[in-house]
């Protein structure tokens, strides 16, 4: 049986509350194989723009989804990488890989079938940036963000290694006493280079311009717009934010300005409904959403009127 | 509610308390956090998930994680592989152990999973009942399918301390202003103000305090008096981390498992004065090495202090710098050989009870962990285990923190090898 669902009986509109009435998100289908329907739990999503194929990294290893949302090939499982904590896409089809061997963590430029080709090793990173224990890692315009999401700190690098920049967020937001109570839920990175961030324990989230200008939003409740335990976090072209909710099984959207345009979702295992969501990625018009429970992973489409 | 500095000005001194940031603050936490008014997940309380358990988990378990991190009590699944044992290290141990079995099947030895905790339920973790023990084991009635965080935490606690003594406790009276479980905490104000019972964990038993009955059935008629550091989830390659436990603690555990505390069974002591075995606990520094002057703790062996004063207790649960056994009359308890949530090991004992020895050597004394992996052979001990879980298993300590040929830790207190 085919696990692709037919969008035209199956395309319900997540449980909604838009602020805006214009915007919503529709359910279109899961990632699957031949067999059906992954049945991953709270797996991390990467993309690549290029191919706008998705990467499905967990359970140490990573697996290749296309635009349509089929595996078509998957790597690491041999363990020969290490434990993979995040997938990079260059614009040669390199890949960046992520990963942790003997918890030392390592940067390693694979092709396209995960193969090694080399170990990029990290030149002119600063004190405290070099010891840092980075896991989540996001490639855009020549530059590769590692961040740190326990030590709430991320550097910019070349692909080559070079470093470029460094951001403490903990600091920048105010809060570096607190940094081991708190790290970082879900990370991304803007169109424009800025840096979003999750912080649960606050109830927010974070927009830093590659300036270092924080911006938040978020406030804790069980209204539309409001958080309850927040986890990934992601953007679209338009610059709307897109923000998970664990708690909720909600994905809460705000427009650029940080005004609250959408609440999406609700918790249930019917079509479209979400089980603890923990990962997202947005590509073009279509969001990615990692669950929990072994739900696999959902995708949905952007709909504006 | 969130940010929880107290700042206290007396005497024209003024005492800024750091603490964790804290969803439950003590207490009972913010309602939205775990109930949806509206359209709930599930029919049971209005649960924003299936079941309690899944809900604690939403926010204690964090996938990605590298290491141990905060407030996590468990790795997520997608981030356990064949070379990745769990990653969180609180004095409770990470619930992950549980997904964890080993074998050997050169020896016959089989150990599940689920021999190395607490089994919680918690669906969408994919935590599931014990297979073995249909209740809790030492003549408990709580059910294995039943179990579950809230079976020994309150979600809702109400239990407050009013005074830094712990002679004064209720369940009305003050409102509580934040937590009582680290050595940070700030202390209840006078009149004023009470805090929170360790960990909110249930329990009864004292003036003022009635018996808590958890949904699981269990109902505790005692409290767990402890003090946390304020850094709790950490490694312990370099130092150790120090919980400080007060008196009778084994009476809390006794609840769920009354035959190991108090029953007619042979059953080793519990909420016993050590007395002369403190002498050995002071000198042991491993097998056969007598040498201890007395700043010989080890998380790996902890005990019940002969106090509740939350004060003392606060002023001992101090990473790596208090390193003072017990004296005389000091308590063996159960929290001296197991750990709460799981371990490494079996029975959830924070040590290999297994066979003789938790380390070897080569032929020039240079020491290894028993492991598959080992550089020589470790014979039967590895029992299925490579290097990398073994020392993860002990808090990522090197060997050289337990010493060669180190035997059972039973021998801590026994000093027989």
């Amino acid at each position: 049986m085919i696990a692709h669902r037919s969008i035209a009986t199956l395309a319900p509109v997540l449980m909604a509350f838009s602020a805006s009435g214009s915007f919503r998100l529709e359910y279109r289908y899961d990632l699957a194989t031949i067999a059906g329907a992954i049945r991953t739990s709270a797996v991390t999503l990467n993309l690549d723009r290029n191919t706008q194929e998705i990467f499905v990294v967990g359970y140490g290893q990573v697996r290749v989804f296309n635009p349509a949302g089929m595996e078509v090939y998957r790597f690491g499982d041999d363990t020969a990488l290490g434990t993979i904590y995040a997938v990079a896409a260059l614009e040669d089809g390199d890949l960046l890989v992520l990963s942790y061997r003997d918890g030392k963590p390592s940067l390693l430029r694979c092709n396209f079938r995960g193969e090694v080709i080399e170990a990029v090793a990290l030149a002119g990173v600063p004190e405290p940036y070099r010891g840092m224990g980075p896991n989540a890692m996001v490639y855009q315009d020549g530059r590769v963000y590692l961040a740190d999401q326990m030590g709430m700190r991320v550097v910019v690098i070349e692909p080559s290694g070079k470093y470029l920049a460094s951001y403490d967020l903990a600091e920048l937001i105010g809060e570096a006493k607190e940094r081991e109570s708190l790290g970082l839920n879900g990370f991304g990175v803007d169109r424009d280079g800025s840096l979003l961030f999750t912080v649960a324990p606050l109830f927010k989230a974070f927009v830093v311009s590659p300036s270092g200008e924080v911006r938040s939003f978020g406030r804790p409740g069980s209204a539309p717009g409001n958080f309850g335990v927040v986890a990934g976090i992601g953007s679209d072209a338009r610059g709307r934010y897109y923000v998970l909710d664990t708690l909720k099984c909600a994905v809460i959207v705000y427009d650029r300005e940080l005004r609250f345009v959408g609440q999406f979702g609700s918790r249930g295992t019917a079509p479209g409904e979400l089980v603890a969501p923990t990962s997202l990625a947005v590509v073009d018009n279509r969001v990615f959403v990692s669950q929990n429970g072994a739900r696999g992973v959902a995708v949905y489409q952007v709909r504006e009127e | 509610m969130l940010k929880t500095f107290l700042k206290l000005a007396a005497a024209g001194v003024v005492l800024v308390y750091g603490q964790a940031y804290a969803f439950h603050s003590g207490g009972v936490a913010e309602c939205g956090g775990c109930h949806q008014m509206h359209d709930a997940a599930s029919s049971s309380f209005l649960l924003i998930r299936a079941d309690a358990s899944s809900v604690c988990l939403s926010c204690h378990e964090h996938a990605g994680d590298t290491g141990p991190s905060s407030y996590h009590i468990s790795t997520a699944a997608t981030d356990l592989t064949p070379t990745a044992p769990p990653k969180q290290r609180t004095p409770g141990g990470d619930f992950a152990w549980l997904k964890r079995s080993y074998s050997d099947t050169g020896i016959g030895y089989n150990e599940p999973g689920d021999r190395h905790g607490h089994n919680i339920v918690a669906a969408s973790s994919g935590y599931t009942a014990d297979a073995t023990n249909v209740t809790a084991p030492g003549g408990g009635a709580v059910l294995g399918s039943n179990l579950g965080c809230t079976s020994c935490h309150d979600q809702h606690s109400s239990i407050r301390r009013f005074d830094a003594a712990g002679t004064s406790w209720g369940r009305t009276g003050l409102p509580i202003a934040g937590s009582g479980s680290y050595d940070n905490s700030a202390p209840p104000l006078a009149g004023k103000t009470a805090v929170g019972t360790y960990r909110i964990l249930r329990g009864g038993g004292v003036t003022g305090v009635s018996n808590d009955a958890s949904v699981s059935g269990a109902t505790f008629s005692s409290i767990f008096m402890a003090v946390a550091p304020s850094t709790y989830n950490r490694k312990e390659d370099v130092s150790e981390t120090r919980v400080a436990y007060g008196l009778n603690t084994g009476a809390w555990c006794g609840t769920c498992h009354p035959n190991m505390h108090s029953g007619a069974g042979n059953y080793h002591p519990v909420d016993q004065a050590i007395n002369g075995f403190s002498a050995n606990y002071n000198a042991y520094v491993s097998s056969g090495i007598m040498t201890g002057t007395g700043a010989t703790f080890t998380s790996l062996v902890p005990f019940n202090e002969n106090t509740t004063d939350f004060t003392t207790l606060a002023s001992h649960a101090k990473n790596g710098t208090v390193m003072a056994g017990p004296t005389a009359n000091d308590q063996v308890s159960c929290m001296s050989c197991h750990r709460g949530h799981a371990s490494g090991f079996s029975d959830m004992v924070r040590w290999q009870i297994e066979n003789e020895f938790l380390t070897k050597a080569d032929s020039l004394g240079n020491g290894f962990y028993c492991a598959t992996d080992s550089p020589v052979s470790s014979g039967r001990c590895a029992l299925g285990r490579t290097t990398v879980e073994v020392q993860a298993a002990y808090y990522d300590r090197p060997v050289s923190k337990l010493g060669i040929w180190q035997r059972s830790l039973c021998n801590k207190c026994h000093a027989k090898d």
